[in-house]
């Protein structure tokens, strides 16, 4: 599984990479630094899964993910913040994303996302 | 070298983990997810370095440095925000900070910040270093540190996180009759009338993460 990673901040990238590159048969094909470079890298590697983090700079990570849709509209997006109010969450829904992490539990509960997200299913907080 | 990594978020504690164990010789000790851990083990295991977040529920991170700096003043702290502040850069070098960066600069600049605070040197941001020298070049600090107790302040952020005044008292193991006095006198002091005016002001000088 070909998963590509969008995070403004560098050290949270590193945390994604770690936390998925110990799970079995997951590859980081990817890693964008904002949602301009999201979407291009999304066209250009046609990854299985893509996490977008929501606060970036210029195109942000709900713009990113409508983009990413109209072109890509196979390939399911998890979305991750430091925010997790339902707002956010009804955000990433109409955005099209399949999951939403926030950033304080991604260290647990992210392989579960991804896990669920690629058997079908979706994955939000209840 | 021992380093203690204190982040309430664990993905980002993984992302300090990768970067600061790739330097030989350098060793994560522990990892805390809030400033009352950090303290406890920081007395545990007396690390060289401690890379402390700010934003941390019932203990923000200065008053962590303020504590573990009185506890043990060979632990060097090199702190580490979300966003730059100048409101807090006084109180985070009153606190004892050694060193002040960003997290969107700390793959750059944490290796280098840790490797200076360690060899006895500061490393601070540029506008952190602009706003610590003042715009008269005397250093400045911050109204919030001069006018209220660390007590206080520990209960001032307590109460912004929605905890009692009883609540507070279990918190700190102390009488909720002491724990209403602290909050009556930095109330007081810092010219707040009520809880919400409390919360702005702990939002506002992110004492607590809105």
């Amino acid at each position: 599984m070909r998963i590509l990673i969008a995070d403004d901040h560098e050290l949270i990238r590193k945390g994604l990479c770690f936390i998925l590159e110990s799970h079995k048969n997951t590859e980081i094909c990817g890693e964008a630094s904002n949602g301009q470079d999201a979407v291009e890298k999304a066209t250009e590697l046609n990854p299985d899964l893509i996490i977008l983090d929501v606060t970036m700079p210029g195109l942000d990570g709900f713009a990113a993910a409508r983009r990413i849709r109209t072109f890509l509209p196979e390939v399911p997006i998890l979305m991750l913040s430091m925010h997790q109010g339902s707002h956010v969450v009804k955000e990433a829904r109409q955005a099209g994303a399949q999951g939403f992490v926030s950033k304080g539990d991604a260290g647990h509960i992210l392989v579960k996302a991804v896990e669920a997200i690629f058997e079908g299913q979706t994955f939000f907080p209840t | 070298m021992r380093i203690l990594v204190v982040d309430d978020h664990d993905i980002i504690r993984l992302g300090l983990k990768q970067l600061l164990e790739s330097r030989s010789g350098w060793e994560i000790c522990g990892e805390a997810a809030t400033g009352n851990e950090a303290v406890m083990l920081a007395k545990r295991f007396k690390p060289h370095i401690i890379v402390m977040d700010i934003g941390m529920p019932e203990l923000n991170g200065i008053e962590a440095t303020r504590k573990i700096r009185e506890l043990l003043p060979q632990t060097k702290i090199v702190v580490l925000t979300m966003h730059f502040s100048d409101q807090l850069i006084g109180e985070i070098v009153g606190a004892g900070a050694c060193g002040y960066i960003l997290k969107s600069d700390a793959d750059r600049e944490l290796v280098a910040a840790v490797e200076t605070v360690a060899s006895g040197g500061s490393y601070f941001t540029p506008e952190a270093a602009n706003t610590l020298r003042g715009p008269h070049g005397m250093p400045a600090s911050s109204a919030f540190e001069r006018r209220i107790t660390p007590r206080e302040r520990e209960i001032v952020q307590l109460l912004a996180e929605g905890k009692s005044s009883k609540d507070v008292a279990v918190s700190l193991g102390i009488s909720v009759k002491t724990a209403e006095t602290h909050r009556a006198n930095a109330m007081r002091k810092l010219e707040l009338h009520s809880i919400t005016e409390l919360v702005r002001y702990a939002i506002k000088n992110k004492i607590v993460k809105a």
